[in-house]
C-alpha cells in the first residue's frame, strides 16, 4: 500500500532557493560546519564556562535547543540533524588521512548494539543528571565525536550511524513521522540503470577505481528503498544518480509503518525484532524520560528502595528502567497482540502479531518526545541570549553585549501545557490511525475487532502521558540520597 | 547521638551544634584579598516550595572591621535543568552592610542561587548556593 503515490507530484529539489541549495554538492558540508561550530562553542564553554547548568552553553544548547529543534525538524521536514551531523564531518576528515579497510563484524549488523546504547544513554542521563552537569555534557559530546571517528576509521561504510549512534537511531524511528522522503522519481529509469551509482557511488570516467561521489553509505538502494528508516538525508544518492531520478517528495507521515514490503538494507519490518525493540524503547523510553522529571518519581524510587533494600540510585533507577522499558511494554504489547489474535482469528503466533503492530505506537511515542522536548524549547528558547551576554563578560571583562537579560527565557510552563496536550492527542490519533490501516489490510472482515486492543493500549498510554505532563515538574539534580 | 532530655546543658549544646550545621549547610562566604568579606545565607536555612524566604548578604570591610555600605546585590535563582525560567530579585540594604531579598521558588527540585555583589569600588563577587526544594 502506498498512499504517498496519491499525493501531488512535488519535488522539493526543484523548488527555488531550497532546491538549488539541497542539490549543491557542498550543502551537507556547510550544514555540518555550522553544527561543528556550535559543537566547538559547547565544548569550550563546557570546559571553561560556569559550572551552573542554566548559565552554561554546553547544557543549554545540548539539552534545550539541540533536542528541541531536532524533534521540530523531524516533524516539519525530516532527518535534517543527521544530515548536518558534525561527528560525520570530523570522521570524513579523518578518512582523508586513514581509509577504513575492515568490513563491519557480523555481530554488528543489526540494531541490537544501538538499542543497548540508546537505553544506556537514557539511563545515564537520569542517573547522573547530565542536564545539570556542563562538564559531563561536554564529555558526552566529545565521546560521540571520538566514537564516530574511531568506529568509522576501522570499519567501512556508515557503521557508526547505522548500527551504533543512539541519536541516529532516535532520528531513524522518529523520521517515519516526517512529511518528506527521498525516493526514486521513475522506477523504470532505475530498472534500466546499469551502474547503480546511488549505492555504489559515481566513478571517475578515466579511472574506474576512483569514486568521485560516494553512494548511500547506509546501503539504501533507491529502487527498493521504502520510507525514511536508516536514511540520513545526506543527499549522497541525489549527487550520485546520473539520471537525476531522485526526488525529495511529500508523503503522509507514519504511513510507511504499515508497509510490509521488503526494504533495501532493512528487509521486512515484521522480521526485524531488533527494530521492534528499538521502537519499544523509543515509545516507552519517551514516557520514562518524561516521568523521571516529575515529582511522583521520588515516591516511586523510595518505594523501590524499600522493596529492594538499597539506597543505591544506580540499582533503584535500573529497576525502574527495567520495569518501564522492558516489563511493562512486554506485558502491554503482548496482551494487545494476544487479544488481536483471539478477536481476529489470527493463526500466526502472538509474537508475530506484536512484531507487526508495535510499529503503530511510533506516532504516539513521537508525540510524547515532541511534548517533552518542545516544552523545554518553548520555555527556554531565549535563555541563550543572557548566557552569551554573561559569557562575553567572563571573556572580555566588559559587558560588550550588554548586561545579561536573565529574565529572557520563553513561554510560561502553563502556556505550553495546551500545546503539549495537543501534541499528545495528535500522536494518539496517529497511532490509532496507523493501527487502523494495518488491521484494514490484515483483517478486512474483522478490522474493527482487531483494532480494539491497540486502540485501548494507545488510549491507556495517552492517559499515562497526560498524567505525567500534568504533574508538577521537579527538576531533580541531587538524587535520591539528597 | 541525640541529647538526653535529662541533661539540659547537653541538649542545648546539641541544639546549638545542629543550628550551626543547618546554617552552614546553606551558607556561602567569600573573602576578597583580605580587604572585604561577603557572607550569604538563607532564612530559613532550608526554604520550602512556594514559600517566600530571605536571602541575606552581609558585606564587611575587613580592613576597618566594619560593615561595608553601598554595595549592589542581585539574586538570581536558576534550576539545575537549563532553560527553566529563572527568578531574579534585587536585594535592598536593610541595615548597614546587610542586604536582604525575598525569594520564592515555585518548582520543586535542585536550584542554584547565584548572588552577585558589586562592591562600591566596582569589584564583583559571585557566589553560588545549592538548594534542594522539596515537593
Amino acid at each position: 500500500m502506498s498512499v504517498s503515490d496519491s499525493l501531488p507530484n512535488v519535488d522539493l529539489l526543484r523548488w527555488p532557493i531550497v532546491g538549488p541549495f539541497l542539490r549543491w554538492r557542498h550543502a551537507r558540508t556547510s550544514l555540518q560546519i555550522g553544527f561543528l561550530a556550535a559543537a566547538v562553542v559547547v565544548v569550550l564553554h563546557g570546559f571553561f564556562g560556569p559550572d551552573v547548568a542554566s548559565a552554561n552553553l554546553a547544557t543549554t544548547l545540548v539539552w534545550v535547543h539541540y533536542r528541541g529543534f531536532l524533534v521540530l525538524a523531524l516533524l516539519a521536514a525530516g532527518n535534517l540533524f543527521c544530515a548536518g551531523c558534525p561527528f560525520i564531518r570530523v570522521r570524513d576528515w579523518g578518512r582523508l588521512l586513514h581509509a577504513p579497510s575492515r568490513k563491519r563484524p557480523s555481530w554488528l549488523r543489526g540494531k541490537w548494539a544501538a538499542v543497548g546504547l540508546f537505553a544506556a544513554v537514557l539511563y545515564t542521563y537520569e542517573l547522573f543528571d547530565l542536564w545539570s552537569l556542563p562538564l559531563a555534557t561536554t564529555y558526552l559530546v566529545l565521546a560521540y565525536f571520538v566514537g564516530a571517528l574511531v568506529v568509522d576509521l576501522v570499519f567501512a561504510g556508515a557503521t557508526f550511524c547505522k548500527h551504533l549512534c543512539p541519536v541516529g537511531q532516535f532520528n531513524f524511528i522518529a523520521s517515519t513521522m516526517s512529511p518528506l522522503e527521498l525516493r526514486a522519481r521513475d522506477l523504470p529509469t532505475c530498472s534500466a540503470c546499469r551502474t547503480s551509482d546511488c549505492i555504489s557511488g559515481r566513478r571517475a570516467p578515466a579511472a574506474s577505481q576512483v569514486i568521485v561521489q560516494r553512494g548511500c553509505e547506509l546501503g539504501l538502494f533507491m529502487p527498493t528503498k521504502v520510507g525514511n528508516i536508516d536514511c540520513t538525508f545526506c543527499m549522497d544518492c541525489v549527487q550520485a544518480c546520473p539520471h537525476d531520478n531522485i526526488v525529495l517528495a511529500p508523503r503522509l507521515p507514519g504511513l510507511e509503518l504499515t508497509d510490509t514490503r521488503r526494504r533495501s538494507a532493512i528487509g521486512r519490518l515484521t522480521r526485524r525484532p531488533d527494530l521492534a525493540a528499538l521502537v519499544v524503547l523509543f515509545v516507552f523510553g519517551a514516557l520514562t524520560n518524561a516521568f523521571a522529571m516529575v515529582t511522583p518519581v521520588r515516591q516511586v524510587e523510595l518505594w523501590i528502595a524499600d522493596l529492594v533494600g538499597t539506597r543505591s540510585e544506580a540499582v533503584i533507577l535500573g529497576c525502574l528502567f527495567a520495569v518501564l522499558i522492558a516489563v511493562v511494554p512486554a506485558v502491554l504489547v503482548g496482551l494487545a497482540a494476544w487479544t488481536t489474535r483471539i478477536l481476529a482469528g489470527e493463526p500466526k503466533p502472538t509474537f508475530a502479531v506484536a512484531m507487526r503492530y508495535v510499529y503503530a505506537l511510533v506516532p504516539f511515542g513521537f508525540g510524547v518526545w515532541l511534548a517533552h522536548y518542545g516544552f523545554h524549547l518553548l520555555t527556554g528558547v531565549l535563555v541563550v541570549v543572557p548566557i552569551v551576554q554573561s559569557a562575553s563578560i567572563d571573556l572580555f571583562r566588559h559587558a560588550l553585549l550588554g548586561n545579561p537579560l536573565w529574565r529572557w527565557a520563553g513561554l510560561r510552563p502553563g502556556a505550553v501545557f495546551p500545546i503539549q496536550v495537543g501534541l499528545l492527542i495528535l500522536g494518539t490519533i496517529g497511532s490509532v490511525g496507523v493501527a487502523a490501516v494495518m488491521t484494514a489490510d490484515d483483517y478486512p472482515e474483522r478490522a474493527g475487532r482487531a483494532l480494539t486492543p491497540w486502540t485501548v493500549l494507545v488510549l491507556l498510554l495517552f492517559v499515562a502521558a497526560l498524567w505525567v505532563m500534568y504533574q508538577p515538574m521537579e527538576m531533580r539534580g541531587l538524587g535520591i540520597g539528597a | 547521638m541525640a541529647a538526653r532530655a535529662d541533661n539540659p546543658k547537653r541538649a542545648a549544646l546539641a541544639a546549638l551544634i545542629a543550628a550551626a550545621a543547618l546554617a552552614l549547610a546553606s551558607c556561602a562566604h567569600e573573602t576578597l584579598s583580605g580587604e572585604s568579606s561577603v557572607f550569604v545565607d538563607t532564612i530559613p536555612a532550608r526554604p520550602a516550595l512556594s514559600a517566600p524566604f530571605v536571602v541575606q548578604v552581609v558585606v564587611r570591610d575587613d580592613r576597618h572591621q566594619k560593615p561595608m555600605t553601598g554595595a549592589k546585590v542581585e539574586i538570581l535563582g536558576q534550576m539545575s535543568h537549563p532553560g527553566m525560567a529563572p527568578v531574579l530579585v534585587p536585594a535592598s540594604e536593610s541595615a548597614p552592610g546587610i542586604f536582604r531579598g525575598s525569594v520564592s521558588l515555585d518548582m520543586a527540585g535542585a536550584w542554584v542561587l547565584r548572588i552577585t555583589t558589586t562592591l562600591p569600588d566596582g569589584r564583583r563577587v559571585q557566589q553560588n548556593m545549592d538548594l534542594d526544594i522539596k515537593p
